[in-house]
């Protein structure tokens, strides 16, 4: 497939990935709210109308903090000499921003909006869905050619992937 | 068709270096394999153990399986065994090879001492026949005699009876075997053995010639160096050769060719090649290893010379043609010719030098900047392999610690070199302007120059980058079935450096 295609297809699978995991986020937390929303207090539904924002700006900050990473490797970090070539480091620190995030973006937004209250299982809802899983996946399966292998794991399913299909071809 | 090529003294040497490195490029018209040979007395040449390097590392690495459609590697090459055929012995003289304690009093000896002063008879021929021809046509002219007086052909020793099999093997199948001679006409074991090798073959291969099917190709190489001798030699009484005589030589010589062949109509095709200005050779030397000339572009088109004989039809080699290059006192890529491929439909067709040479080039300097030291470094244990993917992708889990990539390796290094030397702009009076003069920051080991990879080829913005070619590499197959191994990353690496 022609490079540029590419760009655009991995562009729209996290795109793709991050709308899926922010429905979760939104179905889950309605469910975990359930458990955690006293009675009297705050209505599920309008508990619900508060919460879609703040899974709307978290599935939106978690996907630029991936973006950082995909465009980094797909246009900014350059390849001259064959050393430090992995930027396995750059990878780790984007990824704990976007962990940090998934605790930050929340609390402050909380604290903004009298409304709505979350538990700590949505900040580990946030942290499982667009810390790990969103930046992890997107990472392992649409980090450009160059720096393919770097997330860690990566090599073991896309080498993997990449050796079946040379079989195959 | 089979093609065989012999190098003749020290500047036959230096054209084999050269068509080493075109054949690797994959610039020979067919994939029909390359019988090579060479020719010297002076076995520790220095030129001879460049060129002989070079080829036996080529020799070696040629099995890695880069698959097929590919320039890369193509021609296929076969050592004669011994490679070099020494038609001297070691520690002999004149007057051993030519029996004189045997005629000495008759009227033979007396006329062998006329012909050749005691210094002459005397020196040995270790080191070659240091610029005299008269001595090395004797001691061929005797070889080929001393086989014919005991009844046999030259043919009986090796190597020359493997080559005489193969030809007749050649002939069997209904094939044409073109022999390429290169030597120089000036010096002494090229001027001796030109003449003498080539009437070789026109006799024991009589029949085959007469009916076409041997056809014979000369490379004459002409005076393009001159040397002053260092003192020291001079009065040690030694016999060497001497530029100041190159010119006359070569009129001679030039005349005997030109009246033999029309005589006898030993050559299918001539190339003379030459320069007119002579540049300075930095260390004069007698001979042996000390003996190592720069390559030269005289060089380069010698073995173009070859090249176009193997590409050119029966009937088109008698025609006279004139190579030239644009501008006085500089060398271009429009300069050199193009190459005339045969496809395997038996069309022609016609690719740029430049073009396939670029290529290779950018796959020569890509594998010693990008890939030599990171192999060094991951088989040492200093770095992860997570950060090549090119390595995940085709040679982890693969022995690379094999004599033939340490082969390729050398290979490389001798290409640089070779590259550097043909360029040399501090020696040549010529402006060789193939790369750009920076490129190549140094040699032993070769180290390139990465920020000027993208334009390494003058007049030429290729466009692939360091950066470019590692994207290629990490995401790009193999999508040939037949390549594997080391072979295969040599081929992937090859492919990418493509100009897109």
């Amino acid at each position: 497939m022609d490079r540029n295609k590419r760009t655009i297809l991995e562009i729209i699978v996290i795109l793709a990935m991050f709308l899926i995991l922010s429905m979760i986020a939104y179905f889950a937390g309605t469910g975990l709210a359930k458990t955690f929303l006293k009675a009297g207090g705050v209505t599920l539904g309008q508990w619900k109308d508060h919460y879609i924002a703040l899974v709307r700006i978290m599935g939106v900050v978690a996907c630029c903090i991936t973006f950082v990473w995909y465009f980094s490797a797909r246009f900014f970090l350059k390849i001259t000499y064959p050393v430090f070539v992995g930027k396995r480091t750059i990878w780790v620190i984007i990824g704990l921003l976007n962990l940090i995030s998934c605790v930050v973006v929340p609390f402050f937004y909380v604290r903004s909006d009298s409304i709505l209250k979350i538990d700590v299982t949505i900040y580990l809802l946030f942290l499982v869905l667009f810390g790990i899983l969103g930046y992890y996946a997107s990472s392992i399966f649409a980090t450009p050619a160059c720096y393919k292998y770097t997330p860690i794991g990566a090599k073991s399913i896309r080498a993997a992937k990449y050796k079946k299909r040379s079989l195959k071809e | 068709m089979s093609f065989y090529f012999i190098s003749i003294g020290g500047s036959g040497a230096k054209v084999l270096e050269s068509l080493t490195h075109l054949c690797a490029a994959g610039m020979f018209p067919t994939e029909e394999k390359l019988y090579v040979m060479a020719i010297d007395p002076d076995v520790g040449n220095g030129n001879l153990a460049r060129s002989s390097a070079a080829l036996h590392c080529y020799d070696s690495f040629q099995k890695f399986q880069t698959g097929s459609h590919t320039p890369l590697f193509k021609t296929k090459v076969e050592l004669a065994n011994p490679f070099v055929w020494n038609p001297t012995e070691h520690d002999k003289c004149l007057d051993d090879v030519m029996s004189y304690q045997a005629y000495k009093g008759t009227p033979i000896g007396d006329l062998y001492e006329v012909l050749y002063t005691k210094k002459e008879r005397s020196t040995l021929l270790n080191e070659g026949f240091r610029g005299h021809p008269s001595i090395g046509a004797a001691v061929m002219a005797k070889k080929v005699a001393l086989h014919d007086a005991d009844g046999t052909a030259a043919g009986d020793a090796e190597p020359w009876k493997h080559f005489k099999l193969l030809v007749n093997q050649d002939a069997k199948t209904g094939s044409v075997a073109k022999i390429f001679l290169t030597g120089s006409v000036f010096g002494g074991t090229g001027a001796a053995g030109m003449p003498t090798i080539a009437k070789l073959l026109q006799r024991t291969f009589k029949t085959l010639y007469e009916e076409g099917k041997v056809l014979l190709g000369g490379g004459l190489i002409l005076p393009y160096f001159s040397f002053s001798p260092a003192k020291t030699d001079a009065f040690s009484g030694q016999v060497y050769a001497s530029s100041e005589n190159f010119l006359t030589s070569t009129q001679a010589a030039l005349k005997y060719y030109s009246v033999k062949n029309k005589e006898e109509d030993i050559y299918h095709a001539m190339y003379f090649i030459g320069d007119n200005i002579l540049a300075p050779v930095q260390k004069f030397s007698v001979g042996s290893s000390s003996q190592e000339n720069n390559a030269h572009i005289v060089d380069f088109y010698g073995a173009l010379a070859a090249i176009d004989f193997f590409q050119s039809d029966v009937h088109k080699l008698k025609q006279c043609s004139y190579i030239t290059h644009a501008e006085d006192g500089r060398f271009s890529w429009s300069d050199l010719p193009n190459i005339v491929l045969k496809e395997e439909n038996g069309q022609q067709i016609t690719v740029p030098q430049k073009e396939r040479l670029a290529q290779y080039i950018r796959f020569v300097f890509s594998y010693v900047h990008l890939i030599k030291p990171v192999l060094k470094q991951l088989s040492s244990g200093r770095v992860k392999g997570y950060q090549y993917p090119w390595f995940i992708d085709y040679l982890e889990g693969l022995n690379i610690d094999t004599l033939e990539v340490k082969n390729f390796e050398e290979y490389t290094e001798c290409f640089v070199r070779w590259l550097l030397q043909l360029e040399g702009r501090e020696q040549h009076a010529r402006n060789i302007d193939l790369l750009h003069p920076m490129t190549i920051a140094s040699i032993n080991p070769a180290k390139i120059n990465a920020d000027l990879f993208a334009n390494c080829i003058t007049g030429e913005e290729s466009g692939v980058t360091i950066h470019e070619l590692w994207y290629r590499l990490s995401e790009s197959g193999c999508r040939n079935e037949y390549a594997d191994g080391f072979g295969k990353f040599l081929r992937v690496l090859y492919d990418c450096c493509e100009k897109r």
